[in-house]
């Protein structure tokens, strides 16, 4: 499903990112394996509008950049209190644009078109009751 | 003064703790009431989004999750009709002497005490539902809390929340009412205020955000995506962010110089810790039990057992790859307890040249120091109750956000003056979390229900 906010390659980093943060270990599927980046409309559509076309444009301008690059970037993110202002902040920044999004999708029980194995909700025996009526 | 259809005697901007009590008094006093809210008017128990990825970022603004300029703490406030009435945890504390005796020294305004401000209270606990949490509906999560305070010798009481036949026996996990209550449990405005005030004819309209007033010698205007419309009056209810954000985009600044200070936010860290059995925090009732202890009143925090879904934990948690993954594998196990500070109001509110919101506010060294002491004294707690891991969640929040148009008798150091009307702006009251000189180190619900009810008697009464 295309997404009508990021283009096909900031998708398609987000799907990068999301591997590194979420990488296929034993039950839980990896991010791009579950699939629940076709869904990324459904969260991106509520946040500024002029966020997340930042977003975007950084995730696809690094779209062919080489895997270390990107494990970098997350690394930094990850240690951003070790760098000056404004560079930590700029870190932080953009540490809860990635995550934010790809561990709001990677837990929300969405899963894309083709994916048949359990959820990351399912994995971790996530359930609740809600009593209608 | 107009009277096109488009003029009311008021316009209350913000639906939720504070918007809702106003409309509903004013209305039943016979004024002509138009409610605006920023989001989605949802109708109870049909629309509400149920997954947590959906609720956060439908029901939320900045589409779940907002942050301060340096992005280390971050907010969190409801944008739905109901506002944070939608999607907070409903708990219902009256504050003490010792908050609105400091309150009182900062603004010099003299019903900042118990016994002023009870009938207020007495009115609003009327008009809700409140239940105390039993001690057979705390799940294993309150349950420990209260071992471990009993373990350390603190003093704790069971959480009100404002809650009406939630089927806790039949199974229903509450939990899911922070994306709002699908049964009009939970006792919102959006279940109780507004359409008592929707009968008595309020409009209401959503997606209607304030975008800036003008205000003129006979009436406000109001300009919305929605259409522009004028009132005698304008009260604002959007909170600390939204009422001074509309104060700030509407050029008020210079008139006001005390806009947008005084910011507090109560910061709360989530300390989660691990189990070799199930805990099941987020089964049952989400909150029973609080700290009630002089010493850590004194010593500027307060502690509740609270546990947050799949999704918040995982972003609290910080770290990311298999290390996440592993920890998400004991959600199960896992019990919580937060710290609430009792914060320093250094923050300040700003806008930008467009409007956006620009949240300037650090931890002092004393609001470090409260964290800290409320750190080890939950450490404590949950190793005398068996805990094999306690985990501090890195970023501190808010939820409670405060100041920003502060009430006090000098026009100089406040904005709002003792009857509820902006400094020289009569047209122009405000009775929500923006008026707090500052934190009280409670929950701030009530106590905005009821100055609002206060400030609503004060406007029928004119």
């Amino acid at each position: 499903m295309a997404s009508r906010l990021l283009n096909e390659n900031a998708v398609k980093t987000l799907n990068r990112f999301g591997d590194i943060l979420f990488p296929r270990n034993g039950e839980y599927p990896s991010f791009s394996e579950l699939g629940c980046a076709e869904h990324v409309d459904d969260i991106a559509a509520h946040a500024p509008a002029e966020d997340i076309a930042l977003l975007g444009s950084f995730m696809a301008t690094l779209r062919f950049a080489p895997g270390f690059v990107l494990r970098g970037i997350v690394w930094a993110t990850q240690n951003a209190d070790r760098f000056p202002e404004p560079i930590g902040t700029n870190l932080r920044l953009l540490d809860m644009g990635i995550r934010s999004l790809t561990v709001t999708l990677y837990y929300s029980g969405k899963k894309g078109a083709h994916y048949t194995g359990p959820t990351p909700l399912n994995v971790i025996d996530f359930h609740l009751t809600i009593v209608r009526d | 003064m107009p009277t096109s259809t488009s003029h009311f005697d008021y316009i209350i901007a913000g639906s939720g703790t504070s918007g809702g009590v106003a409309a509903w008094y004013l209305q039943q006093a016979g004024a002509r009431c138009l409610l605006l809210e920023a989001g989605k008017y949802y109708k109870p128990r049909e629309d509400f989004p149920l997954p947590e990825a959906d609720y956060t970022a439908q029901l939320m603004w900045g589409g779940g999750i907002e942050y301060n300029t340096r992005c280390d703490l971050a907010f969190i406030r409801g944008r739905c009709v109901g506002g944070g009435s939608v999607v907070n945890a409903a708990l219902m504390d009256r504050f003490d002497d010792v908050a609105f005796d400091d309150w009182k020294a900062a603004s010099g305004v003299p019903f900042f005490s118990e016994s002023a401000m009870e009938p207020h209270y007495d009115f609003a606990e009327t008009q809700i539902a409140l239940e105390e949490i039993p001690d057979h509906h705390r799940n294993n999560n309150a349950q420990l809390f209260i071992k471990g305070m009993e373990n350390c010798g603190h003093v704790w009481k069971p959480l009100r929340r404002c809650q009406s036949d939630c089927p806790t026996d039949a199974g229903q996990d509450c939990i899911a009412c922070l994306g709002g209550c699908h049964r009009n449990s939970k006792q919102s405005t959006l279940a109780t205020y507004i359409p008592k005030a929707e009968a008595l004819g309020l409009e209401v309209r959503d997606y209607a955000e304030v975008t800036q007033l003008e205000y003129g010698k006979d009436a406000v205007t109001v300009h919305t995506p929605r259409g522009v419309f004028t009132a005698d009056k304008v009260i604002l209810a959007g909170g600390a962010f939204g009422s001074t954000q509309v104060l700030l985009r509407s050029g008020f600044r210079a008139k006001l110089p005390a806009l947008g200070r005084n910011f507090s936010m109560h910061p709360q860290a989530m300390n989660l810790a691990v189990f070799d059995e199930p805990v099941d925090s987020h089964k049952g009732v989400l909150q029973g039990a609080k700290s009630l202890d002089p010493g850590f009143r004194k010593r500027g925090f307060k502690l509740e057992n609270v546990f947050a879904p799949p999704i918040a934990i995982a972003v609290l948690f910080g770290r990311v790859g298999l290390p996440l993954q592993d920890f998400m594998r004991k959600y199960r196990n896992l019990a919580c307890i937060e710290v609430a500070v009792r914060d320093e109001n250094t923050g300040v509110i700003d806008v930008d040249k467009n409007g956006r919101l620009h949240i300037e506010k650090k931890m002092t060294d004393q609001d470090r120091r409260r964290m800290r002491d409320g750190l080890g004294a939950v450490k404590a707690m949950l190793e005398s109750v068996g805990a094999k891991q306690v985990i501090q969640c890195k970023m501190a929040f808010g939820l409670h956000l405060m100041g920003g148009c502060v009430m006090g008798t000098d026009r100089k150091t406040s904005v709002v003056n003792p009857n509820f009307e902006v400094h020289d702006h009569p047209r122009l009251c405000i009775a929500d979390s923006s008026i707090f000189p500052n934190a009280p180190g409670i929950n701030p619900a009530l106590t905005i229900m009821a100055l609002s009810h206060r400030m609503a008697t004060t406007q029928a009464a004119q």
